[in-house]
């Protein structure tokens, strides 16, 4: 068993978090962050211009990981090319389809006790059961959303404390 | 540590199993080819429905080791442990990256996704 997140923390108000390049995003209260990266399937280890970036953790959300295409080609470090991430589904969301993509996930373990800081370990790979969801829309999910079938595929253990407000995800 | 950003000490291999082109580094006669879309290829189309109809069958063969399936086509390349092992394997016997279509063996499920807030 690996503590992938350890005593995350979440907020009863709304905190802000700094992107790679320096731009910042608001974080609605109680909204749980995880940090996570994107990359073509076949690495062995998370690419180094694989950008981190900050997706809920909703467990409302009962796909895999859901985002704009602006955060796809501005957060990730990525461009959206065929040949890196070719389309291999649709999924309906919002009332539309959305363009499955083929991708790894990459989760990185925090330092416990912090959210936006990241520990000295590698990130831990999530597969992706049919890939990352680019929504029909442009203005929805306001952040990339990080749902059940992701925890659930990947076999992982999610404590979320609500009396200390922090939440611990393990393999 | 550090705020969002990948803080590891040892550079990360960039090892990479297969010899697709580097999304930055399309030749310009490729890169057209290589705008997002939203299509479908036919080979990706073929695999998918070759899976939904093989479905049943493949659910009878899941074991620990056999929990993803990978397909070119409707061509069945074999089966694996976790994706990224399974992905390797077909690349490493000469499986076009490209064309590679893999399922985790799982009852299907409507392809829909419910977001239920959204602040």
């Amino acid at each position: 068993m690996a503590v992938l997140l350890h005593d995350v923390p979440f907020f009863d108000a709304n905190t802000t978090a700094t992107l790679v390049d320096g731009s910042s995003i608001v974080v609605a209260r109680r909204q749980i962050i995880v940090w996570v990266s994107l990359s073509p399937l076949g690495f062995d280890e998370c690419p180094a211009r694989a950008h981190s970036f900050p997706a809920v953790l909703d467990t409302g959300f009962n796909h895999g990981l859901l985002l704009q295409q602006m955060h796809f080609q501005t957060w990730t470090g990525h461009d959206l090319t065929p040949s890196d991430f070719r389309a291999v589904g649709r999924l309906s969301v919002y009332g539309a389809h959305a363009t499955l993509h083929e991708a790894d996930l990459w989760l990185h373990p925090n330092v416990r006790g912090r959210r936006d800081d990241l520990a000295r370990r590698p990130p831990f790979r999530l597969s992706l059961e049919l890939g990352a969801a680019v929504s029909p829309l442009a203005d929805k999910p306001r952040l990339p959303l990080l749902g059940m079938l992701a925890i659930r595929r990947n076999g992982l253990k999610l404590l979320i404390d609500g009396a200390n407000e922090r939440i611990t995800l393990r393999t | 540590m550090a705020r969002g950003t990948r803080t590891n000490n040892a550079p990360p291999k960039k090892r990479r199993i297969a010899n697709a082109a580097d999304s930055r580094a399309v030749s310009g006669a490729n890169r057209a080819a290589n705008r997002p879309t939203k299509e479908l290829a036919p080979i990706i189309r073929l695999a998918a429905e070759t899976f939904r109809h093989e479905l049943p069958e493949l659910l009878r063969l899941r074991t620990p080791r056999r929990q993803w399936v990978a397909y070119e086509g409707s061509r069945r390349l074999g089966f694996g442990a976790s994706k990224h092992e399974l992905f390797t394997k077909c690349v490493q016997r000469g499986a076009n990256r490209g064309n590679l279509y893999l399922r985790y063996l799982a009852p299907e499920e409507p392809l829909e996704a419910e977001v239920l807030f959204d602040a």
